[in-house]
């Protein structure tokens, strides 16, 4: 079969929008190959030449196939099949031999660009979709519009050109394909809402979905985050109870052993049975009302449930662990959605469990620690050591000392923690609470590291809080006895302080030095800055309204028209009504009564209508036309009859003329308009 | 006088059976337009909804495992593409109406070309137009298209068919457009008859030896020379055009046809008992072959059928006349009876 070039380019639009998606995972090689086989092809069909020999195109299948499998593994995901699933498709380009490779062609590119959404339902990536579904159909379009219709002239008018040579232009078929959407859009949108969403879970892929904080603490590991600006989750407070943006620490990892020489950490999980978190009011706290707010986490491959400290209460079916976190375990890889109430005026309570064991550090480390002990226990000989104390001479120790913030510490050697300490005294977060939760243990008080967010950015479009990656956070915590809870300390908070960085704290108490010129920015970056607000409202809409539409709200939809309880059938039923509905609308709306775009044909169209409504009122008085018979021999007729109709040859020959003779002008229609309405 | 007939001879030479085979694509002029208003339109999915039923069924299911909602709306959205598709095939059909009226004639076994138009009355051009009839032409290979207002001509190859008149009563008008994925169509009323004479096989007509002679002179009077050139008359439907006299015609005079003397000589009786066969069909291909050579060579013949008899006569209008009673010939009075041979 012949495609013609202009299918043939339609065809490859149509691919290349499915394809374009799947470059950065394409093999290295496999751009070029499409390429060139585009080209080859586009050249074949310029020479009008036959399909390539059938050997060829089976050669050249196994080898790129065989190419692009070894290249990217055999595996089940749909993201890892893309690259096999493309190229087949453009060896498939070589071969077009009936309509039915057109249309299967087409629709493995509809799958292609429905499988992006799976990994990445963005909005953006939706808008491209639509377009891509757009080309997809209008390829599809032009495949069967490609026989240009033959005019015979005369009367035949395509849109506005004279008659004679139908127009063709290359964006017809969106034309049409765009109709067609359009005409989509309320079925696809009723076939949405009321589609029952199924309860399987089949799981068995792996998203490319953000990594986020991990389950270790390195030096080095938050330095990476902190300069992302990916989001990592959106909160959003009903209550519009919003604490300070710098008492908001979203409590994510707990990490419990020391490793290394004490600046690495790393979590020891154990799973605990309770229903709600063992908390304790924090003596220097001002009371505060229990804060209720809503997190949408980012799809991420970590498992944590980040709350506000202090969390009252775990959600339901999540797994508990130690230290007050709680994480998932299925769904990886997928947004979550849930709602919490902390209290801020409570501590953890939980018992530690290994927090004393003391990482090998080095002696001088040790020594320092130890010092602090003796010190407090100098002063308070009756409490052998309080907890407070240490960690407050700790954190002055840190001041005094004159330690920096800095997001590049440089290279620590094999002893990170005692070139830390004393030789480099440069760090970040991660740096300050690793290395204060080790000096903590080593002066006996049990300690733990805490990694999570601080505070975030508010959004006062969509009065949201957003949390980006750029917020990532590490803390201490430090156990101050029983009765008394753990208690935060983080110390970075003190350094950037002690840094003389005036900055609002609220963003990022990681990156203290680029709040340093947050302060003097320009119009271009609060333009940006305002501009990124609105995408993330924008993105928070999308995700609330459409990526966040589960079973949940189909159910709330029902309450609220009165069908509650009816569940499924109910849901089924309203689809049936709903759809049938929707699509005699259409029809009637295609099917309507369209006039001429050629005001030559309105005015002989209309004549031909008011023809038709004399004769149906000659017909009602008696005297009806034969199917046979012209104007001309039916008012020839009519007068031979025993009762003559006034003016009827007049409308006849009238019409003859405006129909027959080529003299549709306005007045001619008129007087018949006027003979017609006498009746 | 003869040369000057002989100098506008320029049409094939008169064998019989090579003048006589060649597929006559004799249509009828369309008379009427047959109204494609009430005909039902109907709709139905096409094979190719079935791979997008796969498709889409594959793109459900991960979207499901995805719990991709996006993913899910892609879906939809192209489920409800393809119900609205259904909804543009059938407008894509609405208003058009068939000129499809007429006889055509031809011998069994021959293909037969039926030319009938679709006309497009509506204000929207239409697109992937298979014409075809219903039991007897299957549609063209390629899906036409055709503006607002305009025709659409087509060209119906109608296979071989049994002798006899066959009656095409059904035109249909299908199309796939704009998708592919749902088949609509429209069977708009058509009368056309095709007219299907017997094959002319058998023994040549100098072995029927039955002349009615008066003169005493074969059948071919004009090979025979000689002035015989009788004179002038207005031409008929059904005369040879080699007996125009053309230079009248380039004189501005009407058509008028040369009249010989010895072509009236001879008859021959082209009877049903001369064939000597017993099979129906062998006999009427028989009789078929004989009207031809007949024709062909310009005689009178008159054709003799059981419980039937056509007078001896000339000319094209004489030829398809007797052709049409073997076509329609049915081992008893023919059904038209003979009233209509008059009226033909």
């Amino acid at each position: 079969m012949r495609l013609g070039l202009t299918t043939l380019l339609w065809l490859i639009a149509a691919l290349t929008m499915a394809t374009l998606p799947f470059l950065a995972v394409l093999p290295f090689w496999e751009v070029p190959a499409i390429i060139a086989l585009m080209a080859w092809r586009i050249a074949r069909e310029r020479r009008a030449m036959p399909p390539a020999a059938r050997w060829l195109r089976l050669a050249l299948t196994i080898v790129l196939v065989a190419a692009t499998v070894f290249g990217s593994g055999l595996t089940l995901g749909v993201e890892s099949a893309a690259p096999t699933l493309i190229i087949l498709l453009w060896i498939k380009l070589l071969e077009i031999k009936s309509a039915r490779d057109v249309l299967v062609t087409c629709f493995a590119a509809l799958f292609l660009v429905a499988s992006v959404l799976l990994t990445n339902p963005s909005l953006g990536q939706t808008a491209y979709a639509l377009v891509a579904v757009l080309v997809i159909l209008a390829a599809t379009v032009h495949f069967h519009r490609r026989a240009a219709p033959v005019s015979s002239g005369g009367t035949a008018r395509w849109t506005r050109t004279s008659a004679g040579r139908a127009p063709w232009r290359w964006s017809l078929p969106l034309h049409g394909s765009l109709q067609l959407l359009i005409q989509s859009l309320p079925l696809a949108l009723l076939l949405f809402v009321l589609v029952p969403r199924p309860s399987l879970n089949l799981s068995i892929h792996a998203g490319q979905a953000i990594s986020g904080i991990s389950d270790q603490l390195r030096p080095g590991d938050i330095a990476r985050l902190v300069l992302s600006q990916e989001p990592a989750m959106r909160v959003e407070f009903p209550n519009r109870d919003m604490p300070a943006l710098s008492d908001c620490y979203w409590r994510g990892v707990v990490l419990n052993r020391a490793e290394g020489d004490g600046l690495s950490w790393r979590r020891h999980v154990e799973r605990v049975e309770t229903e709600t978190w063992p908390l304790v009011r924090d003596a220097a706290a001002a009371r505060m009302v229990p804060v209720t707010y809503e997190v949408s986490q980012m799809a991420s491959q970590q498992p944590w449930i980040y709350a506000l400290e202090t969390c009252e209460q775990p959600l339901a079916k999540i797994q508990r662990l130690t230290g007050l976190v709680q994480e998932r375990s299925e769904g990886l890889g997928q947004s979550l959605r849930y709602t919490l109430t902390s209290r801020l005026d409570h501590l953890p309570a939980d018992r530690p469990l290994d927090s004393f064991t003391r990482p090998k550090v080095d002696p001088r480390v040790l020594a320092l620690a130890r010092g602090w002990r003796e010190t407090a226990k100098a002063a308070d000989p009756a409490r052998r050591g309080d907890h407070a104390m240490i960690i407050d001479l700790g954190l002055r120790h840190l001041i005094n000392e004159g330690f920096v913030y800095s997001l590049e510490p440089g290279d620590q050697g094999d002893e990170p923690l005692a070139t830390f300490l004393f030789e480099r005294k440069r760090g970040f977060c991660g740096h300050y609470a690793a290395a204060f939760a080790t000096l903590l243990r080593c002066a006996d008080v049990p300690a733990r590291v805490v990694v999570g967010y601080r505070g975030g950015e508010i959004n006062s479009i969509g009065d949201f809080l957003m949390v980006r990656q750029s917020h990532a956070h590490a803390w201490a915590e430090a156990w101050l006895g029983p009765g008394r809870g753990w208690r935060r300390v983080d110390p970075t908070n003190l350094i950037a302080r002690a840094d003389g960085v005036p900055g609002p704290l609220p963003t990022t108490p990681g990156t203290a030095g680029a709040t340093a010129a947050d302060a003097n920015q320009g119009w271009w970056d609060r333009t940006s800055h305002g501009w990124r607000h609105w995408k993330d409202y924008i993105d928070a809409s999308w995700d609330h309204h459409i990526l966040g539409y589960d079973a949940d709200r189909q159910a709330a939809l029902l309450d609220d028209i009165g069908l509650a309880g009816w569940g499924r059938v109910g849901l089924i039923a309203l689809l049936a009504v709903g759809g049938g509905a929707v699509l005699a609308a259409l029809a009637l709306l295609l099917n309507r009564r369209r006039h001429a775009a050629d005001p030559r044909q309105r005015l002989i169209d209309e004549a031909q209508r008011l023809w038709l409504r004399w004769c149906a009122a000659m017909a009602k008085r008696g005297v009806k036309r034969q199917a046979w018979e012209g104007p001309m021999d039916f008012a020839r007729r009519l007068e031979a009859t025993t009762r003559p109709v006034a003016g009827l040859p007049e409308v006849a020959a009238i019409y003859t003329r405006i129909r027959y003779g080529g003299e549709a002008d306005r007045a001619l229609v008129g007087r018949m308009r006027a003979l017609v309405r006498q009746r | 006088m003869t040369a000057n007939a002989d100098e506008f001879d320029d049409l094939p030479p008169s064998n019989a059976v090579a003048e006589a085979l060649p597929v006559a694509p004799a249509v009828a002029p369309v008379t009427a337009v047959l109204d494609g208003r009430g005909a039902r339109l109907r709709a139905a999915p096409t094979a190719h909804c079935l791979i997008i039923g796969l498709v889409l069924a594959a793109m459900f299911m991960a979207a499901i495992n995805y719990r991709s909602n996006a993913a899910w709306m892609l879906v939809f959205l192209i489920t409800a593409v393809a119900a609205v598709s259904s909804l543009h095939a059938v407008r894509n059909l609405r208003g058009l109406g068939a000129l499809a009226v007429g006889e055509v004639t031809g011998f069994s076994g021959d293909p037969l070309r039926v030319s009938v138009a679709v006309r497009n009355r509506g204000a929207l051009p239409r697109y992937a137009l298979e014409v075809s009839a219903p039991g007897f032409a299957p549609a063209g290979a390629q899906a036409q298209a055709v503006a607002a207002g305009d025709s659409l001509s087509v060209d119906l190859a109608v296979p071989g068919l049994r002798r006899g008149i066959h009656r095409l009563t059904r035109l249909r008008v299908a199309t796939v457009y704009p998708l592919g994925l749902v088949r609509a169509w429209l069977d708009l009323p058509a009368a056309i008859t095709l007219v299907v004479w017997p094959k002319p096989i058998g023994r040549d007509l100098e072995q029927l030896g039955l002349i009615d002679d008066r003169s005493g002179e074969g059948g071919d009077a004009r090979a025979a020379g000689g002035d015989d050139f009788q004179g002038h008359r207005r031409m008929q439907t059904g005369d040879s055009p080699r007996h125009i006299d053309w230079k009248a015609v380039a004189r501005s005079r009407p058509l008028l046809v040369k009249d010989y003397a010895g072509e009236t000589t001879g008859t021959w009786w082209l009877d049903w008992s001369a064939t000597g066969l017993h099979d129906v069909e062998a006999a009427l291909s028989q009789l078929a072959r004989w009207v031809i050579d007949a024709h062909a060579r310009d005689a009178r013949y008159g054709l003799r059928l059981p419980g039937r008899e056509i007078p001896a006569d000339r000319g094209q209008r004489h030829r398809e006349r007797c052709l049409l009673a073997l076509a329609e010939y049915q081992g008893r009075p023919a059904v038209r009876g003979s009233g209509s041979e008059t009226n033909r």
